[in-house]
Parts: structure tokens; C-alpha cells; sequence
């Protein structure tokens, strides 16, 4: 895959993106004390990150797994859109886009995504949404004692993505 | 339900199209007016406002795609809806991962699993039916008589549409797809090969990760496998376009 953006690039990336939003969608567990879920959709930004670079990350991360957070849980499409926006956008950026193939390099990236992602969520969960739920009550899910309830969930989630996402990074990195 | 069609799809402009799609989509993203007619004390009466909006869903994607195509998307949202159902149960009894249950754990339980349920069988088949609303070969045969500074974003656009609508394509056929090129892990005859080891728990677990590679590795190729046709097909669009320029 060529540095400038290509029509081969934009289908890459908008199927990546409709994979996040189902992989997200699809596999998906509910966490009870924080009203969140576990799901599988970091795989497939993560890939997006290591395999394309910063932009498509952020793109697939942004879009994929909001949308599919409109499916029961419309009250996470912002962190989410943030969160995995920032995740897949630094593992673009740490990774080094589609030319560095250095395996040390692209599983560092990909495990500053999975704890951009861990440490996101707790942010927003344990601080940003209580203090918004206060004005909105719509944003008024979770609490501090929810957010730490949630950490091995996410923690989990974020060892699959980074384990899945280095699996398919892998065969994938020789199609360019 | 051939008679009373509805045709949405052919709803001009397109902006509108998008209006009405938004508006009666509006409930899964906002909570929206369905949260006016719900209470917090009764799990029931809540689960049927859903179930009502899902059926409002259903009637209003039937009448506009046939019965058959509606049977499709159903297929695919079932199957999403149940496979969640399954995991939901089994990962409620890892402490790990729900260190604090509620009192009430089966209460809570089934009320979040039959809420996700109904949502999801209500929303899978309309998000389905909204992304094939829009036409991306109608699209792609205005573009060829358009020009000006956004039409390399056009052509753009009118890809990563033409890929998403392959996507929900592939969904619906990877289940089928998924279970033949898998056999081992999912037909009943070979179920009984993980209680064969002591350590059957390990066994569940290598299952549940060669069933998630698996999946996502079948979900990729089938996807990926048309995109060269999808770009060639634009390409040649950009292609004709400046040679009417030259």
C-alpha cells in the first residue's frame, strides 16, 4: 500500500471499519457493575493502526466501535468514539504506518493502544461521565467503584486486542 | 407485503432519505422518545416498549425490502443476538470479569440479557436496511457526470459505501460460510472431543480462541476478496473522467 491515500486505501479502511463496528456488535459480554461490555472490536483497530498508520487508526477507531455502541449503549458513542479514536491513532503513530516492520516496535504499539483504551474508559467511567451525569442525566451510568469493577474486563479486552491484532497484523503485513 | 411496498430507497433528495432514517432510528442512539414510556420499576412493561419499537422496526424494513430479504437480515440478527445471549450467561459465572455482582444476580441477569436481546433484533435488521437504502451504483453513475473540487472525495465516498454494503453481505452469508470451513467447532458429533482431556476447562478456552481467530480471519478474507473489483470499478470512473477532460 502506497503512502498517499488510494482508493485501495479508503476500501481497506471503510471495510476495517464496518469490521470494528461488527466485531464490536457481535461479541459482546455486559458488565454488570458498570453498565459497559466486553467485546472483541480492539482487534480490528489495532490492526488498522499497525497495518495502515496513524489516520486509517484513528478513522476505523473513531467510527467502527461508536456505531456500534448505538446499539444499547448510545450513552458510550462519545468516550468510545475518543478513546478508540486515540488508540488506534497512537498505535499508528508509535507502530510507524505500513513501511516499519519491526515486530519489538509494532507489538510496543500495540500495547500502548490496549492501554490507552484500558486507562481511557477509567477516566471517563471513574471521572468524566459522573461529573457530566450531574448535568445530563443521560450520562449518568457510572461511578468510581463502576470504573474499577470494569478495569480486568478491560484489561482482558485490551490483552485480546493486542494478541488478535498482532495475529492478523502478521500474515497481513506483506500485502502492501 | 408486495403490495403495500413501501420504496424508501427511491426517496429523493437523499438528504431526506437520511432525515427519516435518522428519525425512526433515533431510539437506539438517543434512548428517544421510547424512554418517555419507560419506568424504572418494571423490567416487563420497559422490555415491551422495546419489543414494541422492534416490531414497528420489523413491519416498517419488511415493507420496504420483501419478506424474504427481511427474513435475511433477521437471520443475521438472531444469530448475533443469541450468540450474545450464550457468552453473556457463560461470562457471568468468571468472577474476573463481574467482580461485583448485584443481590439479585439471575434478576439482573436476565433483565440486561432480554434488554440487549430485543434491542439488538430490533436494530441489526434496520441498520442492515438503512446502509442498503442507499444505491452506490446510482451513486457512482451520478458521478460520472459531475465535476469540481470534491469529486476525487465522491469518488471516495462512493467506495467505502459500496464496501460497507459488501461487508453486511458477507455477514449474512459467514455464519453458513464460517461453519464449513470450521467443522470441528461447532458441529454436536465432535463436541464430546473437549471432555475428553482432565483439563477440559483449558480445552473451552483454546475453543473459544480458534473460534474467534477463525471467525475473524473468515470475516476479513471474505471481505477483502472483492475490494480489488470494488477500487478497478472507481478507478476506471476517475479514468474516464479525465479523458472527457483532455
Amino acid at each position: 500500500m502506497e503512502n498517499k491515500w488510494t482508493l485501495g486505501k479508503t476500501a481497506v479502511v471503510a471495510a476495517l471499519t464496518a469490521l470494528a463496528a461488527l466485531g464490536t456488535m457481535i461479541i459482546r459480554v455486559p458488565i454488570f457493575i458498570s453498565t459497559g461490555y466486553f467485546n472483541i472490536g480492539d482487534i480490528f483497530v489495532i490492526l488498522a493502526g499497525l497495518w495502515l498508520g496513524p489516520v486509517p487508526g484513528l478513522i476505523v477507531g473513531a467510527f467502527g466501535p461508536a456505531v456500534a455502541d448505538a446499539v444499547g449503549y448510545p450513552q458510550f458513542i462519545v468516550a468510545t468514539f475518543l478513546i478508540k479514536g486515540t488508540e488506534g491513532l497512537a498505535v499508528g503513530l508509535i507502530g510507524g504506518g505500513p513501511f516499519v516492520t519491526s515486530i519489538k516496535r509494532k507489538a510496543s504499539a500495540a500495547v500502548c493502544g490496549g492501554l490507552i483504551m484500558v486507562f481511557g474508559y477509567f477516566v471517563f467511567e471513574a471521572f468524566i461521565y459522573p461529573f457530566i451525569g450531574n448535568y445530563v442525566p443521560f450520562f449518568k451510568v457510572t461511578n468510581l467503584a463502576g470504573a474499577y469493577g470494569e478495569l480486568p474486563a478491560n484489561i482482558t479486552q485490551a490483552v485480546l486486542g493486542v494478541v488478535g491484532g498482532m495475529a492478523m497484523w502478521k500474515p497481513l503485513s506483506n500485502r502492501r | 407485503m408486495a403490495n403495500y411496498q413501501l420504496k424508501l430507497s427511491e426517496v429523493k433528495p437523499t438528504w431526506f432519505k437520511l432525515l427519516i432514517l435518522i428519525f425512526i432510528g433515533l431510539p437506539p442512539f438517543t434512548g428517544w422518545p421510547l424512554s418517555r414510556f419507560m419506568s424504572g420499576n418494571y423490567a416487563v412493561h420497559n422490555i415491551s416498549v422495546w419489543t414494541a419499537y422492534g416490531v414497528f422496526i420489523w413491519l416498517f424494513t419488511g415493507l420496504n425490502v420483501g419478506g424474504k430479504q427481511l427474513l435475511k437480515y433477521l437471520s443475521v440478527a438472531f444469530t448475533a443476538s443469541l450468540l450474545i445471549l450464550m457468552l453473556t450467561g457463560v461470562f457471568s459465572h468468571i468472577p474476573f470479569l463481574n467482580p461485583e455482582k448485584p443481590a439479585d444476580e439471575s434478576l439482573a441477569l436476565s433483565y440486561t440479557s432480554a434488554m440487549t436481546f430485543v434491542i439488538m433484533i430490533a436494530v441489526i435488521p434496520y441498520g442492515l436496511f438503512a446502509i442498503n437504502c442507499f444505491s452506490a451504483s446510482a451513486y457512482v453513475q451520478t458521478l460520472q457526470f459531475q465535476s469540481g473540487k470534491r469529486f476525487k472525495f465522491k469518488v471516495h465516498l462512493a467506495l467505502a459505501l459500496r464496501v460497507c454494503q459488501h461487508v453486511g453481505d458477507v455477514l449474512m452469508k459467514l455464519f453458513d460460510i464460517w461453519r464449513e470451513e470450521n467443522p470441528r467447532l461447532i458441529r454436536p458429533r465432535f463436541a464430546t472431543d473437549l471432555n475428553e482431556s482432565k483439563l477440559s476447562f483449558i480445552g473451552y478456552i483454546l475453543w473459544f480462541k480458534n473460534a474467534v481467530v477463525t471467525w475473524c480471519f473468515a470475516l476479513l478474507s471474505h471481505t477483502f476478496e472483492a475490494i480489488p473489483y470494488f477500487s478497478e470499478e472507481m478507478r476506471i470512473v476517475i479514468n474516464h473522467k479525465h479523458q472527457k477532460i483532455k
